[in-house]
């Protein structure tokens, strides 16, 4: 699965890509890692969406809300931030789970195999044309 | 606490051991402040490297400081925990990445001067600021030292100096 990482803190960054390689329900490859709204609004301006986003709240240039309003992102986001005021802000866009920092193993787990419920729903609910 | 899970997580043993001490320092001096009122400056410059120390694993390779305080002012008095708001409203307000490294200057001038400053890098959208621990430590500067602490911010700068 190809993830970007959306993070300024370089502590964050490196404890949140060494649990993501443990995780045992699938192979990650980061193939993005972003710290501000800045970067990121570029990156999407010119890249592939990815297949999953783990974004931090704040950034070093604010917060990560702003980059929903400059570009469109349709790939599932999971938030990581050291904060629980912003649990609804994250709801209102495509975000599927809200991890709490420093970001364990199990619920790093827990939010991945949401992502591939949701997927699975998505494509093979029983109302679905396959 | 995400920087020493970060240490552990990426098996840094030696630093893991300095972050901790580092990390306990910090606690102590704050949890010991309450009994105290005036410090050497000397006291909290140890306090402060302690703490610097902890951000430099945060924010690594993007947040850097720089301390140059002349030998004969280490022995100066002054409000304890009076340099920490400081560090961290510097860290809080402006921008720290790697295409934009914030630099924090703690320094004494020949004018009797002991500076805090560094350039602003406004964030996109500023968070609500009301001040208060500006105001807080110019009250206690005053009620202690007797004297007013000078905020400046023109040139791009912002520097907080007091007379000692």
């Amino acid at each position: 699965m190809k993830a970007i990482i959306i993070e300024d803190e370089t502590a964050a960054l490196s404890s949140l890509k060494a649990v993501l390689q443990q995780n045992s329900v699938v192979e990650i490859e980061v193939i993005a890692e972003l710290e501000s709204i800045e970067d990121s609004v570029e990156w999407f301006q010119c890249s592939l969406q990815p297949d999953l986003i783990f974004m931090d709240i704040h950034l070093a240039d604010g917060l990560a809300f702003k980059i929903f309003e400059q570009v469109d992102i349709v790939a599932p986001v999971v938030f990581t931030t050291a904060y629980d005021e912003y649990a609804l802000e994250a709801f209102r866009v495509s975000s599927i789970d809200y991890l709490l920092k420093p970001v364990t193993l199990s619920s790093l787990e827990h939010a991945l195999n949401k992502f591939f419920l949701f997927q699975s729903c998505r494509t093979g609910g029983a109302y679905s044309e396959n | 606490m995400n920087g020493l899970n970060s240490l552990i997580r990426i098996g840094e043993r030696e630093r893991t051991l300095e972050y901790l001490d580092g990390l306990s320092n910090v606690f102590r001096y704050i949890l010991q402040s309450n009994h105290k009122t005036l410090v050497p400056l000397d006291e909290e410059l140890q306090f402060i490297k302690a703490y610097t120390y902890l951000l430099g694993v945060r924010y690594e390779n993007k947040l850097f400081f720089s301390i140059q305080v002349d030998e004969i002012c280490l022995q100066m008095r002054l409000p304890i925990l009076s340099l920490l708001p400081l560090i961290e409203n510097a860290v809080k307000h402006n921008i720290i990445s790697m295409q934009h490294p914030l630099r924090i200057e703690i320094y004494t001038t020949s004018e009797n001067l002991l500076v805090v400053s560094n350039h602003i890098q406004p964030k996109m959208e500023e968070r609500v600021c009301n001040g208060i621990g500006l105001k807080n430590l110019q009250g206690r500067y005053e009620m202690l030292v007797g004297r007013n602490i000078q905020i400046d911010d023109s040139n791009g700068v912002f520097t907080v100096s007091c007379l000692y």
